[in-house]
């Protein structure tokens, strides 16, 4: 396979633009294990709270159709099983260092800093941080908050579309030091089951994520591609080595994939890579650096 | 190879109940006036509105039958529904049971025996003969013992406590039976049940280097192979295919399963 190596940060090269994104089986070390092993470039972890939460009751997740509604209910193990699962992953990755990303959940600028600051001596390569909800006075808060305890552990804003000036709130994220915009997480949405005159997921609402929701991301990442000067983890509906491309070419520098694992099962990263592979051959591209932002160049 | 997802299979479909036939004092079949194509092994996910969704084994397709234990509170409300009440099915999930060799025995641990009545008809139609191997702790938590009697094969009931047929552990007559068989390399054990009783079976076919497709338990979220819930370890035997790397320690009963097939 061709070198797609790229580098994220000046100290964080991943060996493809191709990642796993947080909220699939980033619940087990096993699992992120084999994502990574399934050719995974980093693996994120689930959205981790302070404390373990054990979850919304079935049925916590559908296939509607043109893409997924999900509810876990914010599921995970707590902060710091967390920081247990990060060594044993890597124990169990041996020699073949595979970055693994933390997503972190918060109620307030003040959960995010302990959490933080609980989390910061595992390491992680990056922190991930899902906005409980799209403000700009409230994503800088936590954004400072998580700087000031995370010893110097990159920082990734990951930010919904549902906010109405999606660069601007990227510019002010920019602004208060994060290393990474993160984009975009799942949308909100309900499913409403006709013949029982109910909504389908226990909590109602859910996260609508898959090919439904790709060309929001693909706005979404473009506007924010011109906003800012930080690089941008893709993510929304990626399924195919080309939906790969396209994503990068509105601005993504490396590109996550989750409801995919369901379309396709873990074989989904050699897939895309494959597919990706042949593009970038037929198209005369020799590095993936080459895409990122190329409809605006 | 991974089973497609189809189109048909993604939403849960309004199924009406037939009739209902009572198996034993917790476990009842409920034969729906509807069919789902499927195939024995195989899951699918049963939801009522408003109380809850759960898996369970297609125990039939045409008609539909999903046999259910009364062992919790979605369960519970299942087993007050009546003939003419709805419930909501999706599905079918998972890799089932695969007709292999001449000979099958398929065993059942209390009501892992669900899908095994549905399997025996399906192998009984392709020309393969059936020995059945039921285990329960005692005879009232025996199932489907009287629909395998009215097929042309052959019943071993084991209990622990003596109440019905061997006392013991199912794994007694089978073992008598893998060495009786006319040829173990032509023959196939398939097996439902908890965990102990599938890895002490996996032993057995093991020290007889007999196939097995063992069909495993978890409890399951998402059931689309997502939420990472249901994953388990398995028996170190199996051998984790080339093309699904690290799944040996990670592998979903909800997507790589719920079926697995040691040969």
């Amino acid at each position: 396979m061709s070198n797609f190596s790229c580098k994220l940060f000046d100290n964080l090269i991943l060996k493809s633009p191709l990642i796993l994104a947080s909220g699939i089986s980033g619940n087990s070390d096993g699992l992120l294990v084999r994502a990574a092993k399934s050719g995974a470039a980093a693996v994120t972890t689930k959205g981790v709270t302070l404390k373990y939460q054990k979850g919304a009751e079935n049925p916590v997740s559908t296939d509607w159709g043109p893409g997924l509604i999900t509810n876990l209910g914010l599921s995970n193990p707590g902060i710091e099983s967390m920081a247990y699962m990060i060594k044993t992953f890597r124990n169990e990755m041996g020699d073949q260092t595979i970055p693994i990303f933390v997503n972190i959940h918060g109620e307030s600028a003040e959960e995010y800093a302990e959490i933080a600051r609980l989390i910061a001596p595992s390491h992680p390569d990056l922190l991930e941080i899902d906005l409980p909800f799209p403000d700009e006075t409230l994503a800088q808060e936590i954004t400072h908050a998580v700087i000031e305890n995370a010893s110097g552990i990159p920082i990734s804003v990951k930010i919904s579309a549902d906010y109405p000036n999606i660069g601007q709130l990227a510019k002010v994220i920019e602004d208060a030091g994060a290393d990474a915009i993160s984009a975009i997480n799942s949308m909100k949405g309900l499913i409403v089951d006709a013949y029982a005159a109910k909504p389908f997921l226990s909590s109602g609402v859910g996260g609508i994520s898959g090919p439904a929701i790709k060309p929001i991301a693909l706005y979404c990442i473009s506007e924010i591609y011109q906003a800012v000067n930080i690089p941008v983890i893709g993510t929304g509906g990626v399924l195919t080595g080309l939906d790969m491309a396209e994503m990068m070419m509105a601005g993504a520098t490396i590109v996550g994939i989750g409801s995919a694992l369901y379309y396709s099962g873990y074989g989904a990263f050699s897939q895309i890579m494959n597919e990706f592979e042949t593009f970038m051959k037929s198209e005369g591209y020799q590095s993936a650096s080459e895409l990122v932002g190329k409809i605006w160049r | 190879m991974e089973k497609t997802i189809l189109n048909k299979e993604k939403r849960s479909h309004v199924f009406t109940i037939d009739r209902i036939r009572h198996e034993n004092e917790m476990t009842s079949s409920f034969i729906m006036k509807e069919s789902l194509e499927g195939e024995p092994g195989q899951f699918l996910l049963l939801w009522l509105p408003g109380v809850g969704e759960k898996p369970f084994s297609i125990a039939g397709t045409h008609p539909l039958v999903v046999t259910v234990a009364d062992v919790g509170k979605l369960t519970h409300e299942i087993h007050a529904l009546k003939p003419g009440d709805r419930v909501w099915i999706r599905g079918p999930f998972g890799q089932g049971y695969q007709a292999y060799g001449t000979d099958a025995l398929l065993v059942g641990g209390g009501y892992g025996a669900s899908p095994l009545l549905f399997l025996a008809q399906a192998l009984i139609e392709k020309g393969i003969r059936v020995q059945v191997f039921l285990g329960a702790r005692t005879k009232d938590l025996l199932i489907l013992k009287d629909q395998f009697e009215e097929l042309p094969l052959k019943m071993y009931i084991t209990t622990n406590d003596g109440s019905c047929g061997i006392q013991g552990f199912v794994t007694v007559p089978l073992e008598e039976s893998i060495r009786n068989l006319p040829d173990p390399q032509d023959a196939c054990v398939y097996a439902c049940g908890p965990k102990g009783m599938l890895m002490g079976i996996d032993a057995l076919c093991e020290k007889y280097n007999i196939a097995r497709q063992l069909s495993w338990e978890a409890i399951m979220r998402c059931g689309m192979g997502l939420c990472g819930n249901c994953k388990i370890e398995m028996p170190d035997t199996w051998e984790e295919p080339p093309d699904k790397p690290c799944s040996k320690k990670a592998w979903l009963v909800c997507r790589d399963g719920p079926t697995s097939f040691t040969k």
